[in-house]
């Protein structure tokens, strides 16, 4: 009798819900309004104090207050719905007179976003509304997007009974959600973080079970509270207010597991900071501190977009008081709605200005401790509809088309100038209502995209003259060269040193997205040097760096906006440590979290919750602001050690920039935090990516850093895999490198990304050697993980990431769409013999790039299987570059240790091109790495290579691999 | 029916010093054959219909590996070795396959010829069989080399080298995707109840006394660790002093490599079995309290 009623009211359960699954989290609301978000504009004329108003669940119902009308999007947290499913969606509401709009939206691994949308009239009263839709191809997170299309966004009160997602996965039965009272606590003010946490169950009986609710952090697995405890959950949540005391600072997250299994937990992330007491003025011009790229998100209102200033779960004031917290002292005002700098707000008719928008931006900045980083420019037309035009109506007609981009900018902009004297009295006006509230200008934001550098500095002397005329207390910076879009910063910025630029500024600002850590392929520091040796004792500004860590596919901006803590510690250590004047690297959206929606974090910013970044950089304000370089020691294993002097004490960051697992130091010597500023305790310390933070121990300054200087690291794997492997055939050449004393032996494999080993290889290194071995593979059906150097040693097994570099091997001839050639090598060197089409003479180099006019320009690499720990694609001592240029006197030239007059050329042309026989006297061993780019600069440019592609000449793991067959 | 002759022309099979003998396969009814493929289907009868396997001479005292690929259907074929001596016909020695194979898998199976030049080698089943089998690439080579690994289907990616040490254990035995091995897809699973022991064996395998033995091969478990013991299991019929020898192992979490060798006691008359020439490899896990399971991948076995 008890097991029928149980069963009757199932199925009455079932009827009152409709017997629907439901992927939607807490779609009734139980848990008041977790697992949903606001995201608004602010409107300055309806709202002048920038109030923000969150959603709030009364009687049961989500309710959006939108007294003033302005626009907003309710975002769900993120659920999943499978592919080839028929989904409805359904809710019930009440809304103001108008249209209500419902998107079901999966944004794609490419980024490309798919929508299920309708558009509803409101009616005032109660209404229903469902509508259907397939996912297709598209499994996955999805989220739902609640706004409304209309013109004049409706004013009143919305109130939503329930979301409904059937037809696809159901939310798990037991959920949770967690209120944090505060986003953001000081731990020398604040002992407890209050939380209230919530548990719903679905089903419609009672369930029994364990509940284990955890806080800790994720990244460094500090656990800050636990609790255990039976519970019994009927049909209303379980609530308990909870007191976890605050300990240590870093962010942290809330999980809990139900009978030993985790559930999902909406909400309950938090962060905690130290208490950061900056001077109360400082010049961002001089002294080091922390900044950050943004602004107040202000969004002009224009045909049928929405206006105002971006509110992601706060008001774009409080986001400024956070960030006062952290520690920031500089906005460089960028890529954040309308700049301080905007021609068209700032002169709306020829020669009236209006300085609302700018006083607005500048002094709020101000109010909150910073400063904010005007950028004077931007000389390019728009090139997506997306983009907002920033020069005045007005001006538009008296720009000056620039009709041919220079090499190396991008085809796509369009490049219109304005007349000179416009331009210098919009600078100057800019300058003279400024006053001293700016210490720093920078003109122009990446030139080097759309402009020459003739072009630049016609435009930026004029500028840096105003400015030094109408500010004269201010630093002028600029030159702004990108390694971004495929750009190489050097090249440019040498071209405008050699102009004069340097000159005109105060300091040389770029952006090295091309040697973004010290382990990329440039790496960071090089690249710093080899400015400073360009530009003299000229200070350095690293004015952007968005994504400061390299990944594959540097295309994937949505994941590289998602640095993690230790990346931005680098950034900033570095910058700091090799002598730069100011770092301003990332933009402010890297320093929030967005729990409700992982997947699309990167597109979607709904929430303002101050992240790991965020206590990173809070942690660097108060230790590292104003601070000055040392010293840099290069450990080994490549560990780094910056040391800074800050207030006439020694302080140093500490971190394996390899990120080599098993490593220890031993820090008893020291004072030691992490990089969160917790202290930890010395002794042998696994080293990581993550910087720890050394001061003296009692020692003198001299002592502190001789005891650096002879740090003691241990390493638990002595044997590692360079991780990238070169395919040839049905072969990996890996390269193990034994970094110990001791002979050592052990087997490697292959698995994942579609290869394996046929069969385990065995090695044998001796003490300190590095040796190429051969594994034997096959192609087997991938399995959706990346490829991996299996390396067991000693009863352990260690497993390396690696790259797979699918190499062509080079039989003794070779032929080209517009070549041939024949190449051998042995111990007498290399001969190579080619025959080129090219029947137009591009004539005499003179002042172009040997790339630029008729060439071949060849590659060798004499060790092509050595693969080093670190930047494998790097040229080595063995790789050379060779240039062929037929049309000129000189017609060898070299980029190398191998130099063109050692060389012997014999060069014929005829009219329909040329041939010629090289020959190298270098030694070579069994294989040799080459490769061909041929450059025809004729009536239109061509570039052909042989088989490396368009970065042959930055990855030597691109080169063709010539083998035995080859020798001579 | 006679059917097609075989001439098998690879005299070196990857790097392994072995000699392709020409033979000739004879079927008998149900068993049927083409292009190379001989296939049978058995329906309970008592009759025990042969595929037989004729060489031509054969070396006197000598390894052969006989090998083919097969796919079992609940039919495990006996694989006999049949010695004719110029008086008649002297002692056979018999092998068995799996019931069941993972697919089309490969078995290889040593003999050792005695004083005689010829032999008949035969597929069968025993009567009362219900299932089916398709044998192909049925290859017959001398084994001189004994310095190489023995256990040529040991990495379980197109064979097989262990069968259940007993029948309550064919369950319990499986071939599996592998678990991140440093080679390959696939690995060998061996799974033990609670409270019982599981074991799996080879066949014979080439032994020769005064020769070093030596077993190199990878485990791991599915949890925790389990205790495993190898026997290098030196056991022939007919004879009285059993001669073997346990190496004790523990699989872990972690792939692990484990090897173990040991001098073959040169005296054959207390043990009269080492004349045969022949061993086996036994795999036990343990008996205890959990259910538990050990990988096992890339096994080895050589003279030296």
């Amino acid at each position: 009798m008890r097991k029928f009623l149980g069963l009757l009211l199932f199925c009455s359960a079932l009827f009152l819900s409709g017997g629907e699954s439901n992927a939607i989290r807490n779609a009734d609301f139980k848990l008041g309004h977790a697992g949903f978000g606001l995201w608004r504009l602010l409107r300055p004329e309806v709202n002048p104090d920038l109030e923000y108003i969150p959603l709030s669940v009364e009687n049961k119902k989500l309710v959006l207050d939108n007294s003033r009308g302005e626009y907003f999007q309710i975002r769900s947290a993120e659920f999943s719905l499978p592919e080839n499913r028929k989904i409805t969606f359904s809710t019930s509401f009440q809304a103001p007179e108008g249209v209500l709009d419902f998107t079901v939206l999966h944004i794609t691994g490419e980024g490309k976003w798919i929508t299920h949308h309708r558009t509803v009239p409101t009616t005032g009263k109660q209404q229903k509304f469902e509508f259907s839709f397939q996912t297709g191809q598209h499994g996955g997170a999805y989220m739902l997007v609640v706004y409304s299309s209309a013109e004049e966004t409706p004013k009143g009160i919305f109130r939503f009974d329930y979301f409904r997602i059937a037809g696809g996965e159901n939310a798990p039965e037991i959920i949770a959600g967690c209120f944090v009272e505060k986003t953001l606590y000081l731990l020398e003010e604040e002992k407890v973080a209050k939380l209230r946490f919530m548990l719903s169950s679905s089903a419609p009986e009672k369930r029994s079970g364990k509940l284990e609710l955890t806080v800790r952090d994720p990244r460094r697995g500090a656990l800050l509270f636990q609790k255990e405890e039976d519970v019994d959950l009927g049909s209303a949540p379980m609530v308990r207010e909870i007191a976890v005391p605050l300990t240590r600072s870093g962010m942290f997250v809330t999980s809990a597991r139900w009978n030993g299994k985790e559930i999902p937990v909406l909400n309950g992330v938090f962060s905690v900071i130290r208490k950061y007491s900056g001077k109360p003025f400082i010049d961002p011009a001089r002294e080091f501190a922390v900044g950050v790229n943004g602004g107040l998100g202000y969004i002009e209102q224009r045909g049928k977009s929405r206006g105002g200033f971006e509110a992601n779960g706060i008001s774009p004031l409080k986001k400024y008081e956070l960030l006062q917290k952290m520690g920031c002292r500089l906005i460089r005002d960028w890529d954040s709605g309308i700049q301080a700098t905007d021609w068209r707000c700032m002169e709306p008719e020829n020669g009236k200005f209006d300085f609302k928008n700018f006083d607005f931006s500048v002094d709020t900045a101000r109010r909150y401790g910073m400063q904010i980083l005007p950028v004077f420019g931007r000389m390019y037309e728009n090139w997506q509809p997306s983009q907002r035009e920033f020069r005045p109506e007005w001006l538009r007609e008296k720009l000056i088309r620039i009709e041919k981009n220079p090499p190396g900018t991008h085809p796509k902009f369009i490049v219109r100038v304005p007349p000179m004297p416009l331009w210098e009295r919009y600078i100057a006006a800019f300058a003279k209502h400024a006053g001293k509230r700016i210490s720093i200008y920078e003109i122009m934001n990446e030139p080097d995209l759309n402009m020459s550098p003739e072009l630049y500095l016609r435009y930026m002397i004029p500028a840096a003259a105003v400015l030094k005329k109408h500010a004269p207390h201010a630093t002028v910076i600029g030159i702004c060269a990108t390694g971004d879009k495929g750009n190489q910063v050097l090249g440019y910025l040498q071209e405008c040193v050699r102009l004069g630029a340097a000159k005109h500024l105060d300091g040389i600002s770029f952006h090295p997205y091309n040697a973004r850590t010290l382990n990329s392929l440039m790496p960071a520091d090089r690249q710093i040097g080899i400015i400073r040796n360009m530009v003299g004792t000229k200070p350095l500004y690293n004015s952007e760096l968005y994504y400061l860590f390299d990944v594959d596919h540097p295309s994937n901006s949505a994941g590289q906006i998602l640095p993690q803590a230790r990346h931005a510690a680098w950034r900033f250590l570095t910058d700091l440590g090799e002598g730069l004047t100011q770092s301003c690297a990332i933009h402010m959206r890297s320093l929030w979290n967005q729990p409700l929606h992982p997947t699309c974090a990167a597109y979607y910013q709904t929430d303002s919750i101050p992240n790991d970044v965020f206590v990173a950089y809070n942690t660097l304000a108060r230790l590292f602001e104003g601070a000055k370089a040392v010293k840099k020691i290069r450990l080994p294993h490549h560990t780094i050690c910056y040391v800074y002097r800050k207030n006439g004490k020694p302080i140093a960051a500490l971190w394996n920039s390899a990120e080599k697992k098993g490593l220890f130091a031993d820090l008893s010597p020291f004072q030691v935090t992490d990089l969160f500023g917790n202290p930890e305790k010395a002794g042998k310390t696994p080293l990581s990516g993550d910087p720890f933070y050394l001061t003296p121990n009692g020692q003198s300054e001299a002592e502190f850093l001789s005891a650096l200087e002879n740090l003691t690291l241990t390493l638990r794997q002595p044997v590692s895999g360079a991780p990238l492997a070169r395919c040839l055939g049905n072969s990996f050449f890996v390269m193990l490198h034994n970094e110990s004393d001791q002979e050592q032996s052990g087997v490697i494999g292959i698995t994942g990304g579609g290869w394996t080993a046929v069969h385990p290889v065995r090695f044998r290194l001796a003490a300190r050697e590095s040796r190429s071995f051969e594994i034997p593979v096959r192609t087997v059906k991938p399995k959706g993980t990346g490829t991996e150097l299996i390396l067991h040693w000693n009863g352990t097994t260690f497993r390396t990431p690696i790259k797979v570099v699918q190499n062509k091997q080079l039989e003794k001839t070779f032929q080209m769409e517009n070549a041939e050639g024949k190449l051998e090598f042995g111990n007498n060197g290399i001969t190579l013999e080619m025959r080129v089409k090219d029947s137009t003479d591009a004539g005499a180099t003179g002042t172009r790039p040997l790339w630029k006019t008729d060439c071949v320009e060849l590659f060798f690499d004499t060790a092509p299987l050595d693969l080093p720990l670190i930047r494998p694609q790097a040229y080595t001592k063995n790789t050379f570059r060779l240039f062929i240029t037929p049309r000129d006197s000189v017609k060898l030239h070299s980029g190398g240790p191998v130099r063109a007059e050692d060389c012997r050329l014999e060069l014929q042309q005829d009219s329909t091109g040329y041939s010629f026989k090289l020959t190298i006297p270098v030694k070579t061993a069994s294989r040799l790495g080459f490769d061909v780019k041929i450059d025809d600069a004729g009536t239109a440019f061509r570039e052909t290579t042989l088989g490396g592609g368009r970065d042959l000449f930055r990855n030597r793991t691109l080169f063709c691999i010539a083998g035995k067959e080859n020798v001579q | 029916m006679k059917t097609t002759a075989f001439l098998l022309l690879l005299s070196l099979l990857a790097g392994f010093p072995v000699s392709a003998v020409e033979i000739t396969i004879v079927p008998q009814a149900p068993w049927t054959g083409e292009n190379g493929s001989w296939s049978i289907q058995l329906d309970g009868s008592e009759s025990r219909p042969m595929l037989r396997i004729l060489p031509g001479e054969l070396r006197k005292k000598s390894y052969y590996k006989l090998s083919f690929d097969a796919e079992l259907r609940n039919l495990p074929l006996t694989v006999c070795c049949q010695r004719k001596s110029g008086n008649g016909v002297s002692a056979a020695q018999h092998q068995k396959t799996l019931r069941e194979s993972a697919g089309q898998q490969r078995f290889s199976f040593y003999f050792r010829t005695g004083n005689e030049k010829t032999a008949v080698f035969a597929l069968y089943s025993n009567p009362g069989e219900t299932g089916r089998a398709r044998i192909s690439g049925i290859r017959l080579e001398e084994v001189s080399e004994l310095g190489n690994n023995l256990l040529t289907e040991g990495d379980f990616e197109s064979g097989n080298v262990l069968l259940p040490r007993h029948k309550k254990f064919e369950k319990q035995l499986s071939i599996v995707e592998s678990p991140s091995f440093l080679s390959g897809e696939k690995s060998l699973l061996l799974k033990k109840k609670a409270n019982d022991f599981a074991a799996a064996i080879t066949g014979d395998l080439p032994a020769l006394p005064g020769k070093t033995a030596v077993i190199r091969f990878w485990a791991r478990s599915e949890t925790g660790t389990v205790p495993g013991m190898l026997y290098l299991d030196f056991f022939r019929n007919g004879h009285k002093k059993h001669l073997y020898r346990r190496f004790l192992f523990r699989a872990e979490e972690e792939w692990k490599e484990f090897t173990f060798s040991w001098t073959i006691s040169s005296d054959t008359t207390v043990y009269t079995a080492l004349t045969e020439g022949m061993a086996r490899l036994q795999f036990h896990l343990l008996k205890s309290a959990e259910e538990n399971g050990v990988y096992f991948d890339n096994l080895e076995y050589f003279l030296e």
